[in-house]
């Protein structure tokens, strides 16, 4: 058993976190006496969704405090008599008056405000949040404004809408996921109602797996992540789903030309129990069918995904919530060949309010991605592949609402994984191969606790520690590998292995993850802040193709396999012009990674029981400024965000040992995104993104050898060079039919129209470029541009609410 | 056809109309690279000519035969028995041969390792290989076959032979029709034991389907020419190579293939060829490989 990085400083910082929180206990018990405490739950008035994020304030004591994840706010003041108001971009602000001379439930509901909906675009907060909250390197995006924007035919979409902010990209159409400031997809913790998904896209990367009417909160943390999370290296995605309207009957769908979608939420007991249930379909297939010859008449390709919600208020401390999403795709071609994959989740969340400062919420999930091949006939001759990444967690989280300036947060997580690489049997003339591999097991745990502390008007500090442990564990064979000393990027190969019996350890690690944030207020509208964070990924995606597949695999930590580690430090400058009409940052990062994993050049990553002799591992480095100036409000607002980025890797044997840019390197970055409302019927957006070429080997010289044509770079580079730019310019138009009818009448539904032009002037954006000789003439070598859009997409769409 | 190709293909139907490749060979301008030795060495244990063809590397875009790498001294040497066989370039061409002087004599002996020895413009690079067993061919069956999915209507032939007992062992098949080698990027077919790659608890077993049918010509779409009609002759070798040279040809695979959206990143495949002075900056390419052959032959009726 090894133990890594455990450093002294780790060890003083500990101490000092520990004497910190003996301390906050201690003068809490003083100051108790005095002080009353005000909490409970800010809703929405309309359908009864809490707020995440509103602003609870008294401006003759200047205390506040922001609703949690839940919509939960505790606030300990002296006794006395009080105004309240009670904010939320978008919403009416509501003042209270209120006599506090003993601990107080409060629950408030806030009106929606339309007349200041339709000015909001990205902020949901205070409108100055984006100033004086602590959070760096964090995106929010509202669905309103996703619902906005122009989109592939149509379908409105999380994952690439966030792609259009800063730091954030992706490397071309049809690639999965999301690559934050360099990062790799599978670097990024995606989840959905606290359950991780581990593949984000339908279709590849065409479309996320998120049903936008099913969402209610999207938030993206690029750095300075609090102590809560952890287990990925970039980025944390987190995504929250709508609790179900508890006043009302509500439907929302629409049409369009690859999804139909609806959902459908309801109150089961009035403010009391309620749930949603929201479907998507795709009926590409059904469209394609005429254009197929007949061999292919039977074929299926489509994708769906179901979500549900449902919550129950026990009573007024404690609160239930199940959810869970099932999503698939499938393809199949009539009985030759058959395939599907998908993620399917469950959550059970428990909140209870254990005192009047005391939140508490149990999560526990369970989480499974997995995909099924199989092709062939059934009977003599057949291939049948079945792969899953399964998990269970329990993570139980207390918040602490010490007193006004200090909001402490603690708790662990506990994940069980079982991999199943390979569960994969072939029928060769009736004689049954199984060709499967082992399952994997391993169990990963943290501790956390965190601190959110207001030390003065000015300054502001959010510090926590985590501890993460990861075992490897049987049942299981562990392999030992040789590696060629004077060939380190060459294939290792198996010298021994060992037996592990079920739960035994083969390995385990631990590692302290410490993460600091600073605010520093310059002036009200104007402030600097600073985070460190180191992050610890034991769960790696196992991926070297440009777009991640659907047929990637997950791998744990291993005794060959080390956890990467990233740390993380950013220094932001944020201000904001006339009355928050314009919030402008800039945000400077450095990456430093630490056992990254990398490949062999042409490794075998799919069914290869050998993996780990094909993963070499390295160091890498990251670092860039974000640039990003939006205008929040008026009839004309959206954003400008620009990105300088370099994202790098050094490997012992790769790239004669010098470093080299990683595939997601993107230098420049930039995004347009605007907004018009016309009038009430009418609203217009557009965006506009270029973005550098990624890197890419290519050849320098060609071989002959037994008649085929190989390229060949003699200098043994990797990526040495880039493929074209991206650019590409979207348009849509909204169309709001009056609500009065011209007979007088009111509509009884809300409907719109979205017409959307995708990559308006016709690019042919380069997804990869490579090499091969011409297929008439073996003689002469080509360099071929793959693009995966070739032309402009119009298409429409009609959404329905009621 | 691993199954990733399978995924490859129904991806091309579902963006088949908007998806396009174009050649922009003309907009591209790659580095400069160093000319090096190629070399092109498979060497078998049958009683007849054997050759290693030598060339240089040119410029990826030239569109020129390669150039012969022509006034090498090329040496082979049986490292078990000592006996050493020298090849020459008769005819100044870069191919480089050696005779059996009786019928009968061969260069490969099963469970014998090989050095190669080739001294070219003042630098010598060696390479080695030992000479694996080799199953036999039981038989090459041939069958009419209509309405496949996607396949055009005709013979389709299938290779039945047992991969032998005890793991590691590697092939590489290599077919003729009508004496022609079937040579497409999409025709490398190599085997791990009786399957794709190791680890992969196939071992004796008969070669799984997707090997048995790779003898077939690669066929796109159901318009192509049928892989076989009557009157074809069918020729398959199977011939063992290393495990490194397994992976050569998996690498190989990787690199000539190496289109489309999931397409792997661009790697040099890997070569056994040191230039004997660790010191020099000349460094050769390609491959030398021995191996023991079983062959079989069939004609369609």
């Amino acid at each position: 058993m090894r133990n890594f990085t455990y450093p002294n400083s780790l060890r003083v910082w500990q101490k000092l976190l520990f004497y910190s929180f003996i301390f906050l206990i201690l003068s809490e018990f003083s100051w108790a006496q005095s002080k009353v405490t005000l909490s409970g739950y800010v809703k929405d008035a309309q359908n009864g969704e809490a707020v995440i994020g509103a602003t609870v304030y008294i401006p003759s004591i200047q205390s506040g405090v922001i609703t949690n994840v839940y919509g939960f706010y505790s606030l300990s003041v002296p006794a006395g008599n009080y105004e309240v108001t009670y904010s939320y971009i978008g919403y009416e602000t509501t003042k209270q008056n209120i006599t506090l001379n003993q601990n107080l439930t409060l629950d408030v509901e806030l009106q929606e405000s339309e007349q200041q909906l339709e000015e909001v675009v990205v902020s949901a907060e205070a409108e100055d949040a984006n100033v004086t909250n602590i959070e760096m390197s964090v995106n929010k995006l509202e669905i309103e404004t996703i619902k906005k924007m122009p989109a592939l035919l149509g379908e409105v979409d999380i994952i690439k809408s966030i792609q259009l902010l800063p730091g954030v990209s992706t490397v071309g159409e049809g690639a999965t996921g999301f690559n934050v400031r360099g990062g790799g997809v599978g670097e990024n913790l995606v989840l959905l109602d606290e359950a991780p998904v581990y593949n984000s896209s339908h279709l590849f990367g065409f479309f996320s797996v998120f049903n936008p009417d099913a969402v209610s909160n999207v938030k993206l943390i690029k750095g300075g992540i609090p102590a809560q999370y952890g287990g990925r290296m970039s980025s944390l995605l987190d995504v929250r789903m709508k609790e179900g309207n508890s006043k009302k009957l509500a439907v929302n769908g629409g049409i369009g030309a690859i999804f139909s979608r609806l959902s459908v939420e309801a109150p089961i007991v009035k403010d009391k129990a309620s749930f949603i249930i929201a479907g998507r379909r795709s009926y590409i297939d059904v469209l394609a069918r005429p254009f197929l010859n007949e061999d292919l008449q039977d074929s299926k390709f489509n994708f769906y995904d179901l979500t549900l919600k449902t919550n129950y208020t026990i009573n007024s401390k404690n609160r239930i919530f199940l959810s869970g999403y099932i999503g698939r795709d499938v393809f199949s071609a009539s009985t030759a060949f058959d395939s599907s994959w998908g993620n399917a989740t469950a959550t059970f969340r428990w909140n209870s309010i254990f005192s009047d400062r005391f939140f508490f919420n149990l999560t526990a999930f369970y989480s499974n991605y997995d995909y099924e091949l199989k092709f062939g006939d059934e009977g003599d001759n057949q291939f049948t592949w079945n792969s899953n990444i399964i998990n269970y967690s329990l993570k139980p989280e207390f918040t602490f609402y010490a007193n006004p300036n200090n909001i402490i947060t603690f708790g662990g997580q506990g994940i069980l994984y079982d991999f199943v690489p390979a569960d994969a049997q072939g029928v060769s003339e009736g004689e049954t191969t199984d060709i499967s591999l082992d399952n994997k097991f391993a169990f990963e745990g943290a501790i956390y606790i965190g601190n959110e502390q207001t030390v003065s008007p000015r300054l502001s500090l959010q510090y926590g520690l985590r501890w993460s442990y990861f075992n490897y564990m049987g049942k299981g064979t562990a392999y030992e590998f040789e590696s060629n000393p004077e060939a380190p990027a060459d294939r290792k190969t198996p010298i021994s292995s060992e037996e592990f019996a079920q739960w035994e350890s083969i390995q385990t690690y631990n590692n302290f993850e410490p993460r600091f944030a600073l605010k520093y207020q310059v002036s009200p509208s104007a402030s600097i802040k600073a985070s460190y964070n180191r992050m610890v990924q034991y769960i790696h995606l196992v991926s070297n193709t440009t777009a991640s597949i659907p047929l990637d695999v997950w791998t744990p930590s291993t005794n060959n396999i080390q956890p990467q580690i990233a740390d993380q430090y950013a220094l932001g400058y944020f201000q904001n012009f006339k009355d928050n009409m314009w919030e402008t940052s800039v945000e400077v990062y450095y990456k430093d990674y630490q056992s990254v994993v990398d490949y062999i050049d042409n490794p075998d990553l799919l069914l290869n029981e050998f993996l780990e002799g094909d993963l070499l591992s390295g160091i890498g480095r990251a670092y860039g400024v974000e640039f990003y100036v939006k205008k929040a409000k008026g009839k004309f607002n959206g954003w400008v965000s620009y990105t300088l980025a370099r994202s790098e890797r050094k490997v012992e044997g790769i790239n004669n040992d010098s470093w080299f840019p990683n595939r997601f390197d993107q230098t420049h970055n930039l995004n347009l995104v605007a907004f018009y409302d016309l009038n009430d019927k009418w609203s217009f957006s557009t965006n506009f993104v270029i973005i550098s070429g990624t890197p890419a080997t290519f050849p320098t010289n060609r071989i002959v050898h037994q008649g085929y044509v190989i390229p060949h770079n003699s200098a043994e580079t990797r990526n040495n060079f880039r493929i074209p730019a991206y650019h590409r310019l979207d348009l849509s138009a909204t169309l709001t039919p009056n609500k009065v009818k011209k007979n007088g009448k009111t509509r009884r539904n809300e409907s719109y129209w979205v017409f959307s032009l995708y990559n308006v002037y016709n690019r042919r954006n380069a997804f990869s470029v490579y090499f091969q000789p011409n297929e008439d003439n073996k003689q002469m070598t080509e360099a071929i541009r793959l693009s995966v859009i070739g032309s402009v997409i119009p298409s429409v769409s009609y959404n329905f609410k009621f | 056809m691993k199954p990733r190709h399978y995924l490859y293909f129904l991806f091309l139907i579902l963006i088949l109309f908007t998806s396009c490749e174009d050649v922009i060979t003309d907009d591209i301008s790659l580095d400069q690279g160093t000319v090096q030795l190629a070399v092109d060495a498979w060497l078998n244990d049958q009683s007849e000519t054997q050759e290693i063809t030598l060339t240089l590397t040119q410029p990826y875009f030239e569109n020129t035969l390669p150039p012969a790498a022509i006034g090498a001294t090329v040496q082979v040497r049986d490292e078990t028995t000592g006996n050493t066989f020298n090849f020459t370039d008769a005819n100044n061409e870069g191919v480089y041969t050696w005779q059996p002087s009786t019928a009968g004599e061969v260069l490969c002996m099963e469970g014998n390792s090989y050095t190669l020895t080739i001294t070219y413009e003042g630098e010598t690079y060696q390479a080695t290989s030992t000479v694996n067993r080799v199953p036999s061919i039981d038989s090459i069956a041939y069958e009419f076959r209509d309405d496949e999915f996607g396949a055009p209507d005709g013979y389709y032939a299938e290779l039945f032979a047992r991969d032998l007992e005890g793991p590691g062992d590697t092939y590489w098949i290599r077919t003729f029709k009508n004496s022609e080698f079937l040579n497409e990027p999409v025709d490398i077919n190599v085997a791990y034991d009786a399957g794709f790659s190791q680890g992969g608890n196939v071992d004796g077993l008969i070669f799984i389907t997707p090997i048995r049918e790779a003898i077939n010509p690669f066929t796109e779409g159901p318009d192509d020419d049928p892989p076989y009609e009557i009157g074809d002759r069918i020729d398959v070798e199977i011939y063992s190579i290393t495990n490194e040279a397994f992976f050569f040809f998996e690498s190989l695979q990787i690199q000539l293939n190496n289109a489309g959206l999931f397409a792997e990143p661009s790697a040099n495949v890997p070569s056994n060829i040191q230039n004997s002075n660790p010191n020099s900056t000349k460094k050769a390419v390609g491959y030398f490989g021995t191996g023991a052959a079983s062959r079989a032959s069939v004609t369609v009726q």
